[in-house]
């Protein structure tokens, strides 16, 4: 914030400066700050008396002073020097910064500025430097591990795929739990578009947050709790991720800045390289067997040089190619390309940014690829003395191209081919892919939809083109002195067309098809907004009242052709059959608000904030819902005049908010709606008419016309303190969240003849700890250690389910595998578990698990696995500084929490893994388990397997998820960067004002995980969806290294 | 002061005054779906029903082809099908399309004639016929099954499960609620072109409904023989379903997006070829036995120029006969209730005693049933000569000759036979009669023939009544 307060202090320099001409000598001088650049905008004053200037651009000053008295250097951020005039006329000085700047200013909901001092609930900031150092091209990747309170899980390697956050856990079983993420005080949507469903080769691609030009952002604030937004609507009762962009300020500045970046696998399987394809230690193409119906590990010894014919139909002798995968995924490369052009003109009056940054990424899937445009365009005019006005644009254009599909069920899942492929393959053997004529796929991997996979690469699209618009207007008018009244439009809208193909002779679809589907998403938000603000004695009043209108609009179109004529020709009229579609829904809210803030000799401050919406998705008569907030911070130390070494600050705050919620559109009427397909396994979807006849279906969901709206209560408490001049500072925070009456589209028994129901249901609690660190190690002769540490622990528990439900699936992915939530637990994993011995009251003993006649083990009851969301996180960051360099690196830590991996099942029954290629040939006994005598009675098991291929292929199977979920613990490394600032001296010869160049490393290393072959930090459902602690298929994820150069001019 | 105080209500009255006009419920009143219909015609509901129905049986299941062991699987999916991996969304898929999306579709239709129509009560008659035909399905792959308290949210949200028994004898209810409707003379109109079966012809629907009710009567027969002898005998002058023209099927054709969507399957994946379809040993080893003449339309030779089947679960199919691809044609329609099924129904309760005749009328029904069966292929791809045909039937004794038993095991046997390609039928087949001998699957794990599948995920996951701790291999009430 230093910075924007800088332009401010500015602008209001030139009204004072010309009053402050008295008599006495003229001190001049230069303020500069450790590396020797000038600080404009240092205020200067005379101790004792109400005299001040300011330092120009080029950090000079000039002021009238008496010999003997004593002048005040301040600046936001540095540390307050004070020099007595004594006998020389200049008095230049070097400014330090400060260990904590307690004094910040930070942006409150409807972009309301309040110093964090008078904040009665926790909020974070992360700034400019954290976006720009080690460059991320998605925003919210860069936040990983730096701020308290909030769990984010990217997804792997695929490029722009959406990453998951969630702040202060979930509080929704069935609605969403995404922050609501506010650009300049307007919303803009975060929404995660995805194919299909995400187990059927769902494609993401990315959540729309992605859109933010890291390099525009000047801070982002994480609003943590309800109450902090309770000025936004209910959607900010997730809590509110706002972020402000840069603005013009000084003289101007042009910037450039570069970031080149590698990226590799950081993990990748652990394969056996001993057996080649077969079963049961065999394969004979004499008697029929052949590549594509083998199993993929459980033929014979490669050594022993048998022979088979490969997928491109040559004779070959087994050889084991143990890089296999590495040679397939390819060196992904990242490049970032911004400038910007900032300053103010008309003598402060204006100011302007004008931006653009362009990113092109090539992934590790080779042919995928991500280019990104963003422009953007800011601000500001003081049209008369009592009338400003702001405005925004922002213009993003993403393309990408060789999205990755996950999941399976799709000829395009991608991993699950590489993943699976016979130890035996040299992965050359897949070119080329496409017959001389282009019609027919080469060397497919077998007829069951697995397909040569550079056909897939290089011969089906899954694109991405997305266009976004959004930018807002406003005016501030201030009628009278201490009024002020703010009128907003926001606006923020996108479009985006998905495009998959499958080629002319894909397996799965040998007679080719495409998709294409545009969504368009508008937002407009209107706010009008009065302020009054005054000082009466001790006390400081605001009072806000405002209306907001809020409309989304959602819609889709989009078709299936399926059936090519001519090969590439993706149009309607070259298809045999067309399955188009089309959804539309449209909500709005009006809100009408109230703000009350008093604070008192600006140590204790009271806020209380009232708001009532009216929302269209709710029933005529039930659709209004009211929800206050009350908020109290107390400086202590203020207050009771603490003015120690040790102790430097000190305040306890606290706040209780309530927030109503609504949801989405059209779930009160039941509906009867026109089909234009119906459902067929294995892509065998057909189409209505039939046989000339259309066809029409009631609801999957019933709707409810009684629905009310949902409530959450937000409780916080929490506590900050500063020691040793605040070089230490600790702020912990205490919450729980009870919202009840949540709006459910709850799963009902299909039996019902209706798959969910709405309702309004059960009550869900959060309670939680917050707590964040941060030290100022060294700070001796320019060189400064700062440690920062935070610590978050949540735990969501489920108080109560409606009657009958045992448990509520939050999402439900295949074979009886869900994320699901019962009473009195946290949102768990839930999936079928071995068979188990059973006690006397019918209940399982955990430790007696079963084996059938044949010595294997079965599957039982479907039961919970374990939690899905980690026990606690950590971050730790730690930087240097010595002159120009900084070396700073961070840590992450997730404790708990389990994650379910296919991946780990396919490799284990397909005999891929390197732990099933121990002790292939023992007919070993599965020690400790049992087997039923039918009466009730048990007795230890002495039947050997009948193979290590069956023992495995039942173990690891599928069906069974037990064996597949591991403790998803870990800790990442997540950055590392050096960096190096030239200071005035060396750039004297460069035309430019600053240089900065650094190298970066991302994701470096993974440690502490139990969890085999994968990354544990993957999700197959992506951020839209409440689901988590699943993974199917994921692409590795990556390590990268880069380096960035950054100037100014 | 006082100015300012003036001015902030001044700015206060605007803001109301914005408020007071905005919370007109008009502004907010938006919360209709403009791309759908709170109310449509009925009959528009049963081509979703019907299309949804075939579906599910002809390729979600299409593995129960295999556990009837008559296909086998030599790879992929269908190894695994042969295997008992029954592809849990598979079984979540079919349990949830056949009550979802069809049975709770006819039970709108049935409200929606009671709400717009009360007089159209032959509509309602042809939405309980399929209702009992698409829970005669249910009930034959999962046994016991949610059927008094199905499809009724409010009152059931987590319905019951009722014993086959009581689901079997409930779709007999269902049918002869329907043939009390049908058999009457009413100013009632008839679903005609949506109904994709026949058309409106209402005395088809009277013999679907009689066939129906046949087939869940012989499966309660074999448990409670007593209790339903006489009402199979009430069937026998019944109009049934005799002949091949007044089959009950889905038909596919051959334009795009409506054919067979096992013909899409094999035209998506192994382009028009059959690959990993196999022949099944129990069927072919019994076919090869009596010199059957329809082997050449069930499968092809092998290389040696013989029909070989493959025991379920196993690899290595060098020298197995495939599955001969012309049952799988675009226009191969799905077949719900057929006129040799029917015949062979009447052989099976003949031969039992359940109705009257005895052995002789037994042979009569047998040799129908056997002839229909041939005839199936006239005028078309397969067709037999009329040669073979008389060759087939005079290589069969007369059953009167036999004993009870033998006479059953050769009705069975033809029962099996001709219900080739109509997996979920001939799989039951085997559970009622096990006239032919089954393989437990090789590299399966398994200890017994595959009886039922595991319950929906989704519904055991939802409904607390899900009964546990059913296996594959529990046999079904009707099983002796």
């Amino acid at each position: 914030m230093k910075t924007k307060k800088t332009g401010f202090l500015i602008l209001v320099a030139f009204f004072v400066i010309h009053v402050v001409f008295s008599q006495g000598r003229v001190i001049s001088g230069k303020v500069s700050d450790e590396q020797g650049m000038a600080i404009p905008g240092v205020t200067i004053t005379v101790k004792g008396s109400t005299k001040g200037v300011l330092t120009d651009f080029d950090g000079n000053y000039s002021v009238t002073v008496n010999t003997g008295e004593t002048l005040v250097f301040s600046f936001l951020g540095m540390e307050t020097i004070e020099k007595t005039v004594g006998t020389s006329n200049v008095i230049n000085i070097t400014m330090i910064e400060s260990a904590q700047t307690l004094e910040e200013v930070v942006v409150t909901a409807m972009g309301i500025e309040r110093a964090e001092k008078t904040l009665g609930y926790g909020v974070s900031t992360v700034k400019s430097d954290d976006f720009t150092v080690a460059r991320e091209t998605d925003v919210i990747q860069a936040l990983q591990g730096k701020i308290s309170g909030v769990e984010i899980t990217g997804q792997g390697g695929g490029l722009g795929a959406s990453s998951k956050i969630t702040i202060r856990g979930m509080t929704r079983i069935g609605g969403s739990n995404n922050p609501l993420w506010v650009i300049d005080g307007v919303p803009i949507s975060d929404a995660n578009d995805y194919t299909t469903s995400r187990i059927t080769g769902a494609i993401d691609y990315g959540n729309r947050a992605q859109d933010i030009n890291p390099d525009d952002i000047e801070t982002l604030t994480v609003l943590k709790g309800a109450s902090a937004a309770a000025l936004y609507g209910s959607r900010a009762s997730n809590g509110v991720i706002m972020v402000t962009t840069k603005k013009g300020k000084g003289k101007s500045t042009i910037s450039y800045s570069t970031t080149m970046r590698f990226d590799s696998p950081l993990k990748l399987p652990d394969f056996q390289n001993i057996y080649g394809p077969g079963n049961q230690g065999s394969y004979d193409e004499g008697v029929g067997d052949n590549l594509q119906d083998a199993s993929s590990g459980w033929g014979p010894v490669i050594s022993e040089g048998g022979t088979y014919t490969d997928y491109a139909g040559n004779l070959q002798t087994f050889t084991s190619n143990p890089d296999l995968q590495k040679d397939f995924y390819a060196l992904g490369a990242t490049k970032v390309h911004s400038l910007s052009i900032s300053g103010v003109s008309n003598k402060g009056l204006n100011d302007y940014r004008i931006s653009t940054s362009y990113s092109s990424q090539e992934g590790i899937i080779p042919g995928s690829s991500l280019e990104k445009l963003n422009l953007s365009f800011k601000s500001g005019a003081q049209l008369f003395n009592n009338l400003s006005s702001n405005f925004s644009m922002n213009y993003v254009n993403t393309g990408i191209e060789g999205a990755v599909a996950q999941g399976t069920n799709d000829p395009n899942v991608l991993t699950g081919i590489i993943n699976r492929l016979p130890r035996t393959t040299d992965i050359s053997v897949f070119t080329p892919w496409i017959n001389e004529s282009g019609d027919a796929q080469l060397a497919a991997v077998d007829f069951d939809g697995t397909n040569n996979p550079y056909w897939i690469i290089n011969e089906n699209q899954r694109t991405s083109d997305t266009e976004r618009f959004f930018g807002n207007v406003s005016l501030n008018y201030e009628p009278v002195k201490n009024i002020s009244m703010l009128g907003r439009v926001g606006y923020d809208t996108y479009n985006t067309t998905h495009f998959s193909n499958k080629h002319k002779g894909t397996i799965g679809l040998l007679d080719g098809s495409y998709t294409e589907n545009h969504i368009s998403r508008k937002e407009l938000t209107l706010d009008f907004l009065t302020t009054y603000d005054n000082t009466f004695g001790d006390f400081d009043l605001t009072l806000r009242s405002g209306v907001q209108w809020n409309e989304r609009d959602w819609s889709t179109i989009g078709n299936k052709g399926i059936g090519l004529t001519i090969p590439e020709l993706f149009d309607p009229g070259n298809v045999e059959s067309n399955v188009p579609w089309k959804n539309y829904s449209k909500r709005r809210i009006l809100g009408v608000f109230g703000d009350f803030t008093l604070t008192y000799k600006k140590w204790l401050t009271l806020n209380a904030t009232a708001r009532n919406d009216w929302s269209s998705t709710l029933p005529k008569g039930g659709n209004s819902y009211f929800y206050p907030s009350i908020a109290l911070s107390f400086i202590f130390t203020d207050a009771f005049e603490i003015d120690s070494n040790i102790l430097s600050y000190g305040k306890i705050r606290g706040n209780w908010a309530n927030v109503g919620s609504d949801t989405g559109a059209y779930q009160l009427d039941f509906l009867y709606s026109p089909q234009s397909s119906f459902y067929g396994q294995f892509n065998t979807t057909g189409t209505f008419p039939f046989d000339g006849q259309l066809a029409f279906s009631g609801p999957n969901t019933l709707p409810n016309v009684n629905l009310k709206p949902e409530n959450q209560a937000n409780y916080e408490i929490g506590l900050e303190l500063g020691f040793f001049k605040n070089r230490l500072t600790l702020d912990g925070t205490f919450y729980k969240n009870v919202t009840t009456d949540q709006i459910i589209s709850l799963l009902v028994p299909a039996s019902t003849g209706y798959s969910r129901a709405m309702t309004n249901l059960g009550q869900i609690s959060n309670t939680g700890l917050e707590l964040e660190l941060g030290a100022l190690i060294i700070r001796h002769k320019g060189f400064r250690w700062n440690l920062d540490y935070n610590f978050s622990t949540n735990e969501t528990i489920i108080d109560e389910l409606g009657e009958g439900i045992d448990t509520y699936t939050l999402a439900s992915a295949f074979n009886g595998l869900l994320v699901g939530a019962s009473e009195g637990e946290s949102i768990g994993l839930y999936g079928n578990r071995f068979a188990r011995a059973l006690d006397e009251q019918g209940n399982p003993i955990e430790d007696m698990i079963l084996v059938n006649s044949n010595g294997l083990r079965y599957e039982g009851d479907n039961a919970r696995l374990g939690n899905v969301f980690p026990d606690f996180t950590m971050g730790l960051t730690s930087s240097f500084r010595y002159k120009g360099w900084t070396l700073s690196t961070t840590f992450n830590w997730k404790e708990g929490g389990v994650l379910y991996s296919n991946t780990v099942s396919t490799l284990r029954t397909s005999g891929l893994a390197a732990e099933t290629a121990i002790d292939r040939e023992t007919l070993f006994v599965d020690p400790n388990t049992f087997v039923s005598n039918g009466d009730g009675t048990y007795s230890e098991n002495t039947t050997p397997i009948p193979s290590v291929q069956e023992y495995w292929t039942n173990y690891s199977a599928n069906r069974i998820h037990e064996s597949s979920v591991f403790d998803a613990t870990y800790i990442k490394w997540r950055e590392l960067g050096l960096s190096y600032n030239f200071n005035k001296k060396q750039l004297q010869k460069l035309p430019f004002s600053s240089l900065r160049i650094g190298v970066q490393g991302r994701n470096l290393a993974i440690f502490n995980t139990s969890v085999p072959h994968i990354d544990p930090e993957t999700n197959l459902f992506g951020s839209g969806s409440n689901g988590a602690g699943i993974e199917y298929n994921g692409v590795p994820s990556t390590r990268s290294i880069g380096f960035n150069i950054q100037v100014k001019f | 002061m006082k100015n300012i105080i003036s001015k902030i209500k001044y700015i206060l009255l605007i803001s109301i005054m914005i408020m007071e006009v905005s919370c007109d419920e008009q502004l907010v009143d938006i919360n209709k779906d403009p791309l759908a219909a709170t109310s449509v015609p009925p009959e528009l509901l049963f081509p979703e029903v019907l299309a949804n129905l075939s579906s599910v049986r002809t390729i979600e299941f299409a593995g129960a082809n295999m556990h009837a062991q008559q296909w086998c699987g030599s790879g992929g999916t269908w190894l695994s099908r042969s295997r008992y991996v029954l592809g849990v969304p598979s079984v979540n898929n079919g349990w949830t399309t056949w009550y979802t999306t069809c049975l709770k579709n006819l039970s709108l239709v049935e409200l929606l004639v009671e709400s717009e129509n009360p007089n159209n009560k032959y509509v309602i008659a042809q939405a309980k016929i399929l209702e009992g035909f698409i829970y005669s399905n249910i009930t034959q792959v999962w046994g016991d099954v949610p059927f008094t308290e199905a499809g009724n949210p409010v009152e059931y949200p987590y319905p019951q499960f009722d014993s086959q028994e009581i689901v079997l004898e409930g779709i007999v209810t269902l049918m002869d609620e329907a043939l009390s409707i049908l058999e009457q003379d009413l100013d009632s109109e008839i679903v005609t072109d949506s109904d994709l079966v026949f058309n409106g012809d209402r005395e088809a629907w009277i013999r679907w409904a009689n066939s129906i009710k046949l087939k869940m009567l012989m499966f309660i027969a074999n448990k409670k023989p007593e209790e339903v002898a006489s009402k199979i005998q009430a069937l026998v002058d019944e109009p049934l379903i005799l002949t091949n023209e007044q089959e009950a099927k889905f038909s596919y054709t051959t334009a795009i997006g409506n054919e067979n969507p096992k013909w899409r399957f094999i035209q998506n994946y192994w382009g028009g070829n059959i690959n990993l379809w196999y022949a099944g040993r129990p069927l072919v080893n019994l076919m090869n036995e009596l010199n059957d003449p329809r082997l050449p339309n069930y499968f092809e030779t092998n290389s040696n120029g013989f029909y070989v089947g493959k025991w379920q679960g196993a690899t290595g199919f060098a020298v197995i006969s495939k599955i001969n691809a012309n049952n799988v044609l675009p226009d191969t329609p799905d077949r719900y209730s057929t006129a040799s099924e029917t015949y062979f129904l009447l052989a099976d309760a003949a031969a039992n005693g359940y109705v009257s005749g005895g052995l002789e009328q037994a042979n009569t029904w047998f040799v129908q049933g056997i002839q229909a069966a041939l005839d199936y292929y006239d005028g078309t791809w397969g067709e037999i000569s009329q040669t073979d045909k008389d060759n087939y039937i005079d290589s069969f004794p007369d059953l009167s000759t036999l004993t009870p038993e033998e006479a059953l095991d050769y009705i069975n046997d033809q029962h099996y036979i001709s219900l080739f390609g109509n997996g979920i039928e001939a799989w039951n087949q085997w559970k009622r009669t096990k006239s032919v001998e089954l393989d437990v699957p090789l590299n399966a794990g398994a200890t017994d023939v595959i009886r039922r599948y595991t319950y929906s995920t989704n519904e055991a996951g939802s409904n607390i009544n899900t009964p546990q701790g059913l296996t594959i291999e529990t046999p079904m009430w009707y099983e002796k």
